[in-house]
């Protein structure tokens, strides 16, 4: 793959307005490949005697029909990229120094425009195909649920990482700063993929809040954090947090393959027993018996291949998991075969969940999704870490909820999901509700520190959500009927759209009551000083700094 | 709401021939196709004269096409009902007469703007404005501008979002 | 919710809410409850007698309770329907059996829409829906005018304290 191949995508064609670009050329012929495997399906839909008809009928030999077969190969990849390719010609987008800007469609058009501090995460993903050709997707997410704001798909991998940095960089406002270099009002193409130099931000000072005076030692990775990686993206202070181990990812996987077989043979199980029984009660059905047999292999089978595909999709996915941070945000990238990379700046994480499912229990792993306002709900992406140990967690935490707001947190976090103290801070479904809630009641209930509200909720499979109070988008209280009937109350703290969940449910009013009116104080309070768009810029970092002192100041007043 | 009196832009007028066409397409096509289907029905089957309710079903081309013809005239008056304003904090849009509707978007919530041009919209010199806020949903979907006046207000949508702020930040 | 501050001022929407639901009510019920019942006389007269006539009744029988049982639950919750404009968010209250309050914040005020039916307009009522970035919340029965006020007021009062995202 030569460079005559690959044109640069920064080459302006005629036809471009300055500035102006598209993606790279040779996209519209990756992206028809997927139209071939429609076409093989489609093929493959037809049975050997309808294929041995066609060709009777038409007397063909069979080099004459595998050059018909080749002929349509050829004609669905032409037309399937001579499609893209026109798209291709009508996707074109601009980066300017306060906006992104793309025209794209041929029959509908469609021109947007968005304001570069309303980025809400940057993915870069590279599906297996187009990394073959050394391309990769830029997808930038903003603030509008599961949508995709602007994907670029595909550009030269050197290319979108320049190009995320670029978006970061300007979406965080720094280049308002004067000692900082301005870019200039329009970002011209360049060749070096490095940026201004960004000053660090004051993430890893927080580390402390979660490990100080911690009984359970301190994890390892933070008492002798990882150097700095030698930046791939040229980033001031991109600190490595931590690798899933290749170990763990396999365990993972199997785990959960085969969790995922157990059910399915539990459910063939049921049914081949249920056949057995048939034929054991009525004799004169003696096929009821090599029947139940039969379909017990299937299932087995079935059971199997689940359970393959599942340990493998995930070993694929979560392959080489690594957690960074930076100024520009928590980055965390996987993959095997396909590799993906997502980029969070700070401020973007709305609300996060510590989970513990059944299978994991045994070996102490958890899991954390975070709700970020551009993903949505059922995006894969708002999984922060896979698996990992507690430490892992902790670290996690440390970058995703950098103030606890109490020393340690992280003794009250291991004891929200070990469950093991009676007065662990939390309360409880009152025993007259337990009716609603017989399995998870006494493991249902939220605690608040200064700067998060913690919902815990699960039995089987623990989990704990965390909402910045800052975060707090609006809340209710309600009645249902079971709230009625036992005389609890029921909230919900209302987030953007995601993973994590933040009802509470039967509550003791009175409590729950007090926690509705101070959660508005508290947020309202914790807006002012903390909640930013542009985390970078000047004006932003001194309100914040003033602000924080203050309550500093307040805090050790009162 | 519209007892307000405010100086409410107006969309362009050819919106209205664009809301007819898309008036006889949307209900001529339904109307024909249901027509014939129930008609081929009749001819080829005895289904109607086993249930003579069936009968009933023919009220179903009939009803739309009444409905088509109401909305004739109603589409001009809606068009004529559809504005917008640009306030200080925020953009209004109105729309309808019989179910009103009005919505205040303050500038400093626009995550983006999108200007579409379908084929018809083309031809007739029309774009639709899609105007997206963190709270999700189409309330702020706005038809009928010309291209022009549709780039002209969304650079003074997203400019002025920063100027509120800036002022804010100054005060 | 005893439990709830007794000394919260809620501003109580327009008493003619009551008459236009009450009025929705009626026109539901009558609707719906005919034509139930009138597709249950045709259905009867095309099948062969049997239980299952007695059954199609069911639907005009279960909507005419409900409706009823609406009806009288109306009334106390207009009573209760109401807002508190609080130093940052605003408090609506709904329910009569089943209670609800909800805080929005001003600063996570995405927009505001007002919106009006034909016969809303008849008892100058409107509704005012204020979209957050994970939820709704929806004041019904607001007069017009000041329905328009508490949209200026909440769109100020949100760019005063207006907060990320």
């Amino acid at each position: 793959m030569t460079q005559q191949h690959l044109p640069a995508p920064e080459e302006h064609s005629d036809d471009v307005e300055p500035g102006w670009r598209r993606v790279h050329p040779i996209s519209p012929f990756i992206r028809s490949w997927s139209v071939l495997l429609i076409f093989v399906y489609m093929i493959m839909n037809f049975s050997v005697q309808e294929l041995r008809e066609v060709i009777e009928t038409f007397n063909l030999t069979v080099g004459q029909s595998l050059l018909i077969l080749l002929g349509l190969v050829v004609a669905t990849l032409t037309v399937a990229a001579g499609l893209y390719a026109i798209s291709w010609r009508f996707y074109q987008f601009r980066i300017t120094s306060d906006a992104v800007q793309l025209h794209s469609g041929v029959i509908f058009r469609r021109r947007r425009y968005m304001r570069l501090d309303r980025l809400q995460a940057v993915d870069i993903v590279r599906p297996f195909f187009a990394r073959i050709f050394g391309l990769s997707k830029l997808s930038l997410h903003a603030a509008d649920g599961s949508e995709t704001t602007l994907t670029l798909e595909y550009v030269r991998e050197t290319e979108a990482e320049r190009l995320r940095h670029e978006i970061l960089y300007l979406a965080s406002g720094a280049q308002d700063d004067p000692n900082l270099d301005p870019t200039g009002d329009s970002i011209e193409p360049s060749t070096q993929a490095i940026g201004p130099q960004l000053p660090d931000y004051p993430f890893a000072d927080y580390l402390g809040q979660y490990v100080e005076h911690n009984p359970h030692g301190v994890p390892e990775h933070v008492a002798t954090p990882h150097t700095a990686q030698p930046a791939q993206d040229n980033h001031a202070g991109s600190r490595e947090l931590l690798t899933i181990p290749f170990g763990r990812v396999i365990g993972a996987a199997l785990l959960t393959g085969a969790a995922t077989g157990v059910w399915t043979a539990i459910f063939g199980g049921t049914t081949t027993g249920f056949f057995i029984w048939l034929g054991a009660r009525n004799d004169a059905e003696p096929l009821a018996i090599p029947l139940g047999v039969l379909i017990f292999l299937i299932f087995l089978g079935v059971a199997l291949f689940t359970a393959g595909i599942t340990a493998f999709t995930q070993v694929n996915a979560n392959f080489n998991f690594t957690a960074k941070t930076s100024s520009s945000g928590v980055r965390v990238t996987s993959g095997m075969l396909s590799t993906s990379s997502h980029t969070i700046p700070p401020g973007r994480i709305q609300a996060i969940q510590i989970t513990q499912p059944l299978i994991y229990r045994y070996f102490g792993w958890y899991r954390i999704q975070v709700t970020v306002a551009g993903y949505g709900q059922t995006d894969t992406s708002t999984t922060v870490l896979p698996v990992g140990t507690f430490d892992d967690v902790i670290t996690m935490l440390s970058v995703l909820a950098p103030d606890p707001g109490i020393e340690y947190a992280n003794d009250l976090i291991f004891n929200a999901l070990k469950f093991t103290a009676d007065d662990d801070g939390f309360t409880r479904v009152p025993s007259r509700a337990r009716i609603w809630q017989p399995v998870a009641g006494r493991r249902h209930g939220y605690t608040t520190t200064p700067t998060l509200l913690l919902i815990r909720f699960g039995r089987l499979r623990r989990n704990l959500a965390m909402i910045p109070h800052e975060r707090l988008q609006q809340s209710s209280m309600y009645q249902t009927l079971s709230d009625k009937l036992s005389g609890t109350v029921s909230a919900w703290f209302v987030t953007p759209p995601g993973p994590v969940r933040t009802h509470l449910r039967n509550q003791e009013p009175a409590a729950l009551v007090e926690l509705f009116f101070a959660e508005a104080k508290i947020a309202a309070n914790a807006r002012r000083i903390s909640d930013k768009n542009q985390w970078m810029a000047p004006e932003e970092l001194e309100t914040f700094e003033k602000a924080a002192a203050k309550a500093q100041a307040n805090g050790s007043g009162a | 709401m519209y007892h307000e009196q405010l100086p409410y832009r107006r969309v362009s007028p050819k919106l209205i021939v664009l809301r007819h066409i898309y008036n006889a397409l949307g209900f001529g096509i339904p109307v024909i196709a249901t027509t014939i289907g129930l008609l081929m029905l009749h001819a080829s089957t005895d289904f109607f004269t086993s249930f003579p309710v069936a009968y009933l079903l023919f009220a179903v081309p009939v009803g739309l096409l009444i409905t088509a013809i109401v909305f004739v005239f109603i589409i001009p008056r809606q068009v004529k009902a559809l504005g917008y304003l640009e306030n200080r904090d925020d953009l209004l849009l109105r729309r309808g007469i019989l179910f009103r509707r009005q919505v205040a978007v303050p500038y400093g919530r626009i995550q983006y703007v999108d200007i579409r041009q379908g084929p018809l919209q083309r031809a007739y010199g029309i774009t639709q404005i899609v105007i997206t806020t963190a709270g999700g949903g189409t309330a702020s979907t706005f038809e009928g501008l010309p291209l022009e006046e549709a780039e002209r207000l969304r650079d003074e949508l997203t400019q002025r979002g920063y100027e509120r702020l800036a002022e804010l930040a100054a005060s | 919710m005893k439990a709830f501050p007794a000394d919260l001022e809620f501003h109580p929407v327009s008493p003619k809410l009551t008459t236009y639901r009450q009025l929705v009510n009626v026109i539901s019920l009558v609707c719906f409850v005919t034509g139930f019942t009138v597709a249950a006389v045709i259905f009867n007269a095309q099948v062969d007698p049997g239980f299952w006539h007695g059954l199609s009744y069911i639907p005009a029988v279960w909507t005419l309770l409900y409706d009823l049982g609406v009806m009288i639950v109306t009334p106390y919750q207009v009573r209760v329907h109401g807002w508190a404009e609080q130093s940052d968010d605003l408090l609506i209250r709904s329910g009569a059996v089943f209670r609800k309050y909800e805080a929005v914040p001003y600063g996570r005020l995405q927009f505001v829409e007002l919106s009006q039916g034909p016969l809303q307009r008849k008892f100058d009522l409107a509704n005012v829906t204020i979209t957050t970035a994970g939820s709704t919340a929806t004041i019904h029965g607001v007069p017009t005018r000041q329905a328009t006020r508490l949209r200026d007021d909440l769109t100020q009062r949100g760019y005063a304290l207006l907060a990320g995202l």
